[in-house]
């Protein structure tokens, strides 16, 4: 007999265009697509006043009016959660597969154990939340540098407001509404070993690729001459992403090849403080026509952005977890300059598809910059030649599927005095959703 | 002027006890039977022999001399710089009284001065009642302002005013008794956790619970302000949709204090076993419940504690003892042996063992045994000395203090206290109910405990 899924997300596409957001409703889709009975229900990130608790998109997909607390991630609204309740009940699925649990509650897994005992739970993890406060960002709110690991005395130094105590409750509640969880997921190795690191078993957390749908574009790179020295920056502005420290690396390489081009895409994030933006505005103003502000990109000017391009630049400043736009780049046959941390880096070491640069050091972002622009035609030929294939939807939903069947790990989370303390092996590329773990 | 037969003279006014004779009466309060009557008095000469309290027309006197407490009063001194010599005593003084029969019948009361020289002035100064216990509490803490806390402060002054405040207290009433989701038929353990100062711990207790509680645990939160009582239904609602625990929810119509929410509780309580759990403490090991269950019912144990840690796996709590603190002079303190001491290092040595007692953050009884020894003290106020209290009656009646230290039960210590009181009215309040405990059990205190055993 097939099994029922229910694929919960913290947004719709159709509202939100986050990655993980797609990732959802692409697994959801794949089910769909292969003929299984899979339904959708995401975070309605558009309530209103008179918003009920759930809405229906179609007859298989709703949206669904939830709130928390930004802190434990408690959710709210009781009566988004009798919704909830009525939903699991009417349909029944099998699996229960969250994608993110921000905006809709860390208690939903339990919910629905206690709802429907014999369904499975899963949750891909789609960032570091559940470790950090900062926005899941792991970057210290005091002096930008980059965090490896949660730990209350340290937390309560980036929020001096609240106490370590706080903190170390947070973790325990955080961790306690997890424990039903059957199996969790994480789109990256990196992602996957932090967590392991915050207290989830080995055994219950799979390495599963986000499901991205990319159709492979690789008629794209025809003018290869002339994109050789062409840069593109594709994502939020933000501090977090970086622009500024692009700019500042791009400035340097126009000293030495005053025809290298720098394509931005993208909008501008409205958390940004006036100074960020200005800073930004001042750099670009030096800069001149050398960069080209396309604005806001959607799949489908994809292939046109990224044909204006050699090379896809990152330039975040935090560790990042699977960024779609890396995909996105191997999709277009496009080379990628990284930093050399998170998830980032873990996409060059599975592909080595282009080059890495010391994180948050504009030096060595423009000497890596200026080595791209300074290859041969013919090696470049033979660096995209060598282009990463990308793994078709059904073969990650079936890795997800695996886990249906298998004898999943009962191994509990790791509560805060018994979490591992070696750090984590960010080159570790696992799998195994069968792998068993010890009990902590 | 007015001759009396003991070769009293009664003056019209102050001034003529003498030019360098300054005094004011404050303020006379009557809390419950008790009178509280505080001042200053300048008197360089020593000419002042007797402070008279009297109803007027009354046979009764106090002579304040034999009770009073003083005190520095800065603003005095600063007042009158003339008078002020570095021999003479300490300007504030207050004093409480309760030897009067009606108490309550009188809305004015007869200051006498008395001098050296025969001198009398009589002033009738309007009694105030306090009529809420903490009102008088803080009045009665207050009226020696920054004075730094003595022994004599204690006794003489801050104990008989709390105990006259403690029986302001009416007999409390259930305004509250809420079961939300299930109850267990049959509970084998009441877990009592008293809620004061904020509902935020609540949401911390029910995720712990939820994940390491046992089925036969009745839950009760114990809501120790009748203002935090709708919150606190709305909070348990939500989290009980959302995490599936089965909680009580009990408020009395005041609050009660430590001690008194526990005793609250503790009778409406439905299992004959009970603990009382402080709702910053948090035990985490799965069967925890039941290892807790097993020590209370070994005989002839009649507590039981635990070895409490903090976030960073140190000891907050390994058994508690008495000792003398020279920063407190005349006080008999409690004493936390291995505190901030790495837990993993710390292996319990009964040669080596000082503990006699064990706090009620974590703490259980049988329901007999607590009944047997009338519930916590609530003498004491805001929750201090009430479990060490609690023990010294279990060792009188001979039943042993047990402790277990093979759970894993953080105690976040101090996030369930300290609301609403500043730094100086905290120690005051501290060092009256150690005033208190000593007083209580000073020749116990003495002798050799018995020590806690390992269970």
């Amino acid at each position: 007999m097939t099994k029922k899924y229910l694929i919960i997300a913290h947004g719709h596409p159709n509202l939100s265009k986050g990655g993980g957001e797609i990732a959802a409703y692409n697994h959801y889709q794949t089910l769909r697509d292969a003929g299984g009975e899979a339904y959708f229900l995401a975070w309605n990130s558009q309530q209103k006043q008179g918003s009920r608790a759930l809405e229906q998109i179609t007859p298989t997909e709703w949206l669904i009016a939830t709130r928390v607390d930004h802190f434990n991630f408690s959710s709210l609204n009781a009566e988004a959660i009798e919704a909830f309740e009525a939903l699991l009940l009417s349909l029944k699925p099998d699996v229960v597969h969250f994608h993110h649990f921000i905006h809709l509650g860390i208690e939903l897994p339990k919910v629905v154990k206690t709802t429907l005992p014999g369904a499975m739970v899963f949750m891909t993890l789609h960032e570091f939340l559940l470790i950090c406060h900062n926005n899941g960002q792991m970057i210290k709110t005091f002096d930008g540098s980059l965090c490896s690991a949660a730990n209350a005395k340290n937390c309560s130094q980036c929020f001096p407001q609240i106490t370590p105590e706080a903190f170390f409750m947070r973790e325990g509640y955080l961790k306690n509404s997890l424990q039903v969880v059957d199996h969790f997921f994480s789109p990256s190795n990196f992602l996957r070993q932090r967590m392991i690191g915050w207290g989830i078993p080995e055994g219950r957390i799979s390495y599963a690729p986000n499901v991205l749908k990319l159709r492979p574009s690789r008629k794209a790179r025809r003018d290869i001459k002339n994109v050789i020295d062409r840069f593109g920056f594709f994502g939020q502005i933000n501090p977090f992403k970086g622009l500024d420290l692009l700019l500042d690396a791009f400035e340097q390489v126009l000293t030495k090849r005053p025809r290298a081009r720098l394509y931005i895409n993208g909008v501008v994030s409205k958390v940004n403080t006036p100074e960020y933006n200005a800073l930004l505005t001042e750099k670009l103003k030096r800069l001149g026509n050398a960069v080209i502000v396309n604005g806001a990109y959607n799949p489908e000017n994809l292939t046109e952005r990224f044909a204006q391009v050699g090379w896809l630049v990152m330039s975040s400043r935090w560790w990042e977890n699977s960024p779609v736009v890396i995909q996105e780049a191997f999709a277009a046959n496009t080379p990628i300059i990284v930093p050399d941390i998170g998830g980032m880096v873990e996409q060059y070491q599975l592909t080595r598809f282009g080059m890495t640069f010391k994180a948050n050091d504009a030096n060595s972002l423009a000497q890596k910059m200026l080595e791209a622009a300074g290859r041969s035609v013919a090696d470049y030929e033979r660096l995209i030649a060598g282009a990463p294939s990308l793994p078709s939807e059904t073969e990650l939903v079936a890795t997800v599927n695996a886990c249906v069947e298998s004898d999943v790990d009962a191994g509990s989370l790791a509560s805060v005095h018994a979490r591992k303390s070696s750090p984590p092996n960010r080159h570790k590329h696992a799998s195994g959703s069968k792998q068993k773990s010890a009990a902590l | 002027m007015t001759k009396t037969g003991a070769n009293i003279q009664i003056v019209r006014s102050r001034e003529e006890l003498g030019p360098r004779i300054r005094y004011n009466i404050e303020s006379v309060r009557r809390i419950d039977k008790t009178f509280l009557v505080n001042g200053w008095l300048v008197d360089p000469d020593q000419q002042v022999i007797a402070l008279v309290l009297n109803k007027p027309a009354g046979k009764k006197t106090v002579v304040a001399q034999t009770r009073w407490v003083r005190f520095v009063r800065r603003d005095v001194r600063d007042a009158f710089p003339q008078l002020v010599s570095p021999n003479q005593a300490p300007e504030g003084f207050a004093f409480t009284a309760n030897d009067f029969s009606d108490p309550g019948d009188v809305s004015m009361m007869s200051l006498t001065l008395v001098t050296r020289s025969g001198m009398a002035f009589v002033e009738h100064i309007p009694v105030r009642e306090e009529s809420l216990y903490k009102d008088a509490i803080a009045y009665g803490l207050g009226v020696t302002a920054g004075a730094p806390v003595s022994k004599q402060m204690c006794d003489l002054l801050y104990q008989p005013v709390v105990e006259a405040a403690m029986g302001l207290r009416k007999a409390p009433s259930v305004i509250v008794d809420t079961a939300i989701g299930a109850q267990p038929t049959k509970p084998g353990l009441s877990v009592i956790i008293p809620i004061y100062g904020g509902l935020d711990l609540i949401q911390y207790q029910m995720g712990n619970l939820a994940a390491v509680g046992a089925v036969d645990l009745e839950i009760i939160f114990a809501i120790d302000d009748p203002n935090l009582v709708n919150g606190a239904l709305q909070l348990v609602e939500r989290l009980h949709a959302l995490l599936g625990l089965g909680v009580r929810v009990l408020a009395p119509d005041s609050n009660l204090g430590f001690a008194g929410i526990n005793n609250f509780a503790a009778k409406h309580a439905r299992a004959d076993q009970l603990l009382f759990l402080n709702s910053d403490c948090f035990p985490v090991s799965a069967g925890w419940a039941d290892r807790l269950r097993a020590a209370l019912s070994v005989k002839p144990v009649g507590i039981v504690g635990a070895r409490l840690v903090y976030a960073d796996q140190t000891i907050q709590h390994d058994g508690m003892a008495f000792e003398r603190k020279a920063e407190f002079p005349g006080f008999v303190v409690n004493a936390h042996p291995n505190k901030s001491m790495p837990a993993a290092l710390v292996n319990s040595d009964p040669e080596k063992e000082s503990s006699t007692c064990v706090t009620a953050a974590f703490m259980g009884l049988r329901r007999s045994v607590f009944e047997e020894l009338e519930g916590f003290d609530e003498g004491y106020y805001r929750g201090d000395f009430e479990d060490s209290d609690l023990c010294l009656k279990a060792i009188e009646r001979k039943l042993k203090v047990g402790i277990i230290r093979d759970q894993t039960i953080y105690h976040l210590e101090r996030l369930s206290q300290g609301h609403g009181v500043d730094g100086g009215t905290a120690q005051k309040i501290t060092l009256t109910n150690a005033a208190r405990h000593a007083s209580k059990w000073g020749d116990l205190l003495e002798d050799k405990l018995p020590l806690i055993a390992s269970l």
